[in-house]
């Protein structure tokens, strides 16, 4: 077996990585402030969670740059986290929120979605991450 | 009912300041260089050192927590979950923080890592390397997490402003307390680092295709039909194995076969040996068994001894007449068909492992 520790440090990861977008989300809609650390992580972030097109993409080292696919605990994180259709909705609001496609009301609109889904997955990675007792 | 409390800047500033306490009693365990004693490593003294910087960049942060949080009472309860998040990665650091107290010059073996760590240097881009020491109480050597911190303190950096860079030239080596005067057992040490370089030089992004392409042609067309998470969670394995076996092959280059005679020792492998059988020995259940992160035992025994031969290691202790080096003489003649995962966990260890012998 994995060492219980090792594997509980994944989780936290994960919830670091979510907590990172959630901070520049939060900029974004309380500051209105677009700057490049919420385009690297909107980048990075949709890369991450998108579903795969086919499966050797799966192991591609772009896949796994973030804790929301490196490790197979954190699939499942996010998968327990959100619901089916919430998984393709984040996608979609992130995507949204880069190409800078729809008004700026819109926009805001998605990240607080957004930052909603990003809050459920931090969370429920903290929850796997506590020593239970 | 009594009236609920309404949150706000105030409920934020008293959970922030709860926080900050808990920080703050973290950092007052670490070792202050001006402290005459107990001694520690120049190593250790900066990794202290880096967890002060951490805690005062973190303590900043929250003294400021309130006053930043956004104006959209909307991002609240959003906004007040990052404290949960700064709080479980200081409960990791407070773990390791024990265990590196723990580890002074007189309660581990110093000489042999500096000497292990000297070898190390010899590798042009591991030539600055220094090691910090811990102390924990698993017994097992190989499952010590400590290279997690280097990964939340990374991540940790991306949240709060101004937490410093982990030190790029220090890596961390925990060791089992128990075992700190065992001169034959912290031969694997020379493991731990394997890990360390493997980590820096981002082998597993290289052998992801290799991984990929494995399963591929174990399970043929049978690999459009597995679920992405069956297929994560397979490449997870076999990304493990790989970097297990790497450490090991890596041991043995560092240290040569006195590596491979203490994974004897530490897998208890001398109980295979059996004379009744022509063959002198008998593979038990739980010498051939994959486990979830490691290879099977007698599997990374065996591959080593292929790797004493190409280092030209074996003919040297061929000859010695110990029961030890009977066991790497059984290891090497075990069939890799023989080795074994099994798990209720997922549907395609058996194809797992065989895309990990291809």
């Amino acid at each position: 077996m994995s060492s219980e520790s090792e594997i509980r440090s994944r989780y936290l990861a994960l919830a670091l990585d979510a907590r990172k977008l959630i901070d520049a989300l939060i900029a974004f809609v309380d500051q209105e402030k677009r700057n490049q650390e919420l385009e690297q992580s909107l980048q990075q972030v949709i890369a991450s969670l998108q579903p795969v097109g086919e499966k050797k993409d799966l192991f591609s080292p772009d896949r796994t740059r973030l804790a929301f696919s490196e490790y197979y605990e954190q699939v499942r994180t996010v998968e327990d986290a959100l619901k089916p259709a919430e998984r393709g909705q984040i996608v979609e609001k992130l995507q949204s929120i880069r190409s800078q496609q729809t008004d700026f009301q819109k926009q805001k609109e998605d990240a607080y979605d957004a930052i909603r889904l990003l809050s459920a997955i931090e969370s429920r990675a903290l929850y796997y991450y506590r020593p239970q007792p | 009912m009594a009236k609920q409390t309404v949150l706000g800047a105030e409920t934020l500033q008293r959970d922030a300041a709860a926080l900050f306490s808990f920080v703050d009693s973290i950092y007052t365990h670490c070792h202050k260089e001006d402290d005459e004693s107990p001694v520690y490593p120049e190593s250790s003294l900066r990794f202290f050192g880096f967890i002060r910087e951490l805690s005062d960049a973190t303590k900043a942060y929250l003294n400021a927590f309130a006053s930043n949080a956004p104006s959209t009472p909307r991002l609240y309860q959003a906004y007040r979950q990052k404290l949960d998040t700064i709080r479980a990665s200081w409960l990791e650091f407070h773990f390791l923080i024990k265990s590196a107290v723990d580890a002074d010059t007189l309660s581990f073996p110093y000489t042999l890592v500096q000497a292990l760590t000297e070898r190390l240097n010899t590798i042009p881009k591991f030539k600055d390397i220094r090691f910090a020491i811990f102390h924990f109480d698993e017994l097992n050597y190989l499952e010590v997490p400590v290279s997690a911190i280097k990964t939340t303190t990374g991540r940790l950096r991306g949240i709060v402003p101004e937490c410093p860079e982990f030190p790029r030239d220090l890596g961390l080596i925990g060791i089992p307390y128990s075992q700190s005067s065992s001169l034959y057992l912290n031969l694997l040490i020379a493991h731990e680092m394997g890990h360390f370089v493997f980590q820096e030089l981002n082998l597993k992004d290289e052998l992801l295709t290799d991984m990929g392409r494995n399963l591929e042609q174990v399970l043929g067309s049978e690999l459009q039909n597995i679920s992405s998470d069956n297929l994560d969670w397979s490449k997870d394995r076999l990304a493990s194995w790989s970097e297990e076996l790497f450490c090991d092959l890596f041991a043995v280059w560092l240290i040569g076969p006195c590596y491979s005679l203490a994974s004897v020792e530490l897998f208890g492998l001398t109980t295979i040996l059996d004379p009744s059988q022509a063959i002198g020995y008998s593979a038990t259940a739980g010498s051939v068994a994959f486990f979830r992160s490691h290879p099977a035992d007698l599997f990374r025994v065996k591959r080593q001894v292929s790797f004493l031969e190409e280092l030209e290691w074996w003919n040297e202790i061929d000859s010695i007449n110990s029961h030890y080096i009977d066991v790497l003489r059984s290891a090497k003649a075990v069939d890799d068909g023989d080795f074994r995962y099994q798990t209720t966990e997922q549907d395609y260890a058996h194809e797992t492992l065989q895309a990990f012998l291809v």
